[in-house]
């Protein structure tokens, strides 16, 4: 087999995965971090308990998680098409990603906040902060290194999901998978997507846990 | 300066209601330094919460520095709370900010002028003794340290007054009087009002002016440490005095206990009182201590002879407390 025609091939394809991963991860962190922040805060111990506000929103939130993300692939096409105007391609496969792992960073994102010692908070109420100020001066700093591996984790489910988005037309190593190893028995070409794939979980792993430990201070 | 009336405050749990406070009522002088002491359970956190509003009272009124803060609309009792300094158990510093920064933390609050935070840090740090430690993170200090920092930090705002809740507790005693040292130093040197609570008699022993009793959310006894510990059926002088076991060494000689306090524990009352009058005194047992400003000595003696009744009568004209065993 004559790899050199396919490295362009098999790097186009790495560049889609990353475009659609660190795309997704953005707006899954813009929509997942105040989602988590306000399922944290309007929580019966939080700082502004909002019990029934809470529990629909919580509601909402593990509905779209126990979602197979197969079914939301397809379920999401009409907002899709609403939304990039497109349902192929890797800009439209951004938004099934996004919405799948938007919930799923909420919750990783709530806990994260939520081993915030509750001294802490205390500790800044008692100085006159506001809640948002405890949000962001209290809260979210010292739960950074926590937040940080949520965020590597939801890169690699969404790593994961992206090799599926790609099955269905979004381009990316999923795709090459299915279309090259799958369809055409070229298992070369599977094996590399799968190293690559593997190589990218790894490299997210390991890059989060080293960021996550330079900054704690615990 | 903190002015608590009639404080009540029911927590309820599932179907029943926990009376936490149960009618509260007692004031805390300007320039002074009050502690509440009482078990595990009895309200103190409760107390001391209810007056920075961390906890809402169930009824009740409560101001500080001249102002109603049971009744402010939240915007005010931020601001309000910021003339309240307090410090914790647990310290409750920020693990992702250094010293500087988390002494820097109100000031970010309370809008403190950029370029003049840098020297008030140096102040502060100074204040406390730790200008060395400004860019460690709190991880890296002791206990200690870590409760000079927020001491530091509970002062950066300038309050009048200083919440402290069981604030060494969970140090050790030595580590103790060093805090309770501060303490007293900046309550002189600032004219801090501080209102400390704590399950600790010691703390009591060292830096308190006055005191009061907390027993299941109420106050059942207060007064200024001398008043109380003159007062033999008082729970404090019982607690902080030690009590001696009654014993019998002669059946001919009267036993009696004898308090001295102030001026009367410096003064070699004992040598003149045989010099003075014809008795012999045994001595069974004695103590003396520091208590606040004062030297209290308890001693537990055996006097016989002709003039027991006489001598017994002078050592009261001294001042001092004589008790028959
Ligand atoms: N948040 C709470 N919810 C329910 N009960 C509480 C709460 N906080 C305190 N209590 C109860 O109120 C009483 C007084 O507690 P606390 O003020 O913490 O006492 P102390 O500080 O003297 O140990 C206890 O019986 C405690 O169980
Ligand atoms: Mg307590």
């Amino acid at each position: 087999m004559d790899w050199s025609s396919w490295i362009p091939t098999i790097l186009a394809g790495t560049w889609d995965t990353l475009y659609m991963v660190l795309v997704s991860t953005l707006f899954t962190v813009l929509f997942g971090l105040p989602l988590g922040i306000l399922l944290t805060v309007t929580d019966k111990d939080g700082l502004a308990p909002a019990d029934a506000f809470n529990s629909v929103l919580g509601a909402i939130v593990n509905a779209a998680r126990s979602l197979p993300f197969i079914i939301l692939l397809v379920l999401v096409i009409p907002f899709t098409r609403l939304v990039v105007g497109t349902t192929i391609g890797s800009t439209a496969a951004i938004v099934p990603l996004v919405l799948a792992a938007t919930p799923f960073f909420a919750r990783v994102a709530e806990s994260s906040l939520r081993e915030v010692d509750h001294g802490l908070v205390e500790a800044a109420q008692s100085m006159g902060c506001t809640d948002w100020q405890i949000i962001y001066k209290v809260l979210i700093p010292e739960s950074l290194s926590s937040l940080i591996l949520g965020v590597a984790l939801t890169i690699i489910s969404l790593i994961g999901y992206s090799a599926m988005a790609g099955a269905i037309g979004g381009g990316g190593l999923g795709d090459l998978a299915i279309r090259y190893g799958y369809q055409r028995y070229e298992t070369e070409i599977m094996a590399a997507t799968v190293v690559i794939l593997i190589l990218l979980v790894q490299g997210v792993q390991y890059a989060g846990n080293t960021l996550a430990r330079r900054i704690s201070k615990k | 300066m903190i002015e608590v009336i009639d404080l009540k405050k029911n927590y309820s749990l599932k179907d029943q209601i926990i009376t936490a406070l149960d009618g509260v009522t007692l004031t805390v002088e300007a320039g002074e330094i009050f502690g509440v002491v009482g078990l595990s359970g009895a309200g103190k956190s409760t107390l001391i919460r209810c007056i920075n509003m961390l906890e809402k009272p169930t009824s009740g009124t409560i101001v500080v520095n001249g102002q109603e803060v049971t009744s402010l609309p939240p915007a005010e009792l931020r601001k309000a709370r910021q003339r309240i300094g307090m410090i914790f158990q647990h310290f409750n510093l920020l693990s992702s900010r250094t010293v500087a920064q988390n002494i820097a933390f109100p000031l970010e609050i309370v809008n403190y002028p950029k370029e003049k935070r840098k020297d008030r840090i140096a102040e502060l740090l100074s204040l406390v003794g730790l200008m060395e430690k400004a860019n460690a993170y709190p991880s890296q200090l002791s206990g200690g340290q870590k409760q000079r920092v927020g001491i530091a930090r509970a002062l950066a705002s300038e309050p009048e007054v200083l919440l402290s809740d069981e604030a060494t507790s969970a140090l050790d005693p030595q580590t103790t009087t060093s805090i309770l040292e501060l303490l007293r130093d900046l309550n002189r040197r600032l004219g801090l009002t501080i209102l400390l609570i704590t399950h600790e008699m010691n703390v009591i022993r060292q830096i308190c002016d006055r005191v009061a009793v907390l027993q299941d959310g109420r106050i059942i006894e207060q007064g200024t440490i001398d008043e109380l510990i003159t007062r033999p059926d008082s729970l404090i002088s019982r607690a902080l005095l030690p009590q001696f076991e009654k014993q019998t060494i002669s059946s001919e000689a009267t036993s009696v206990t004898i308090t001295f306090m102030g001026e009367a524990a410096d003064q070699p009352v004992l040598a003149s009182l045989v010099r003075n009058y014809d008795i012999d005194v045994n001595i069974i047992a004695g103590n003396l201590q520091k208590i606040g400003k004062n030297r209290v000595g308890k001693l537990q003696v055996e006097i016989s002879g002709k003039q027991v009744n006489a001598a017994l009568l002078h050592l009261m004209n001294l001042g001092l407390r004589v008790e028959k065993n």
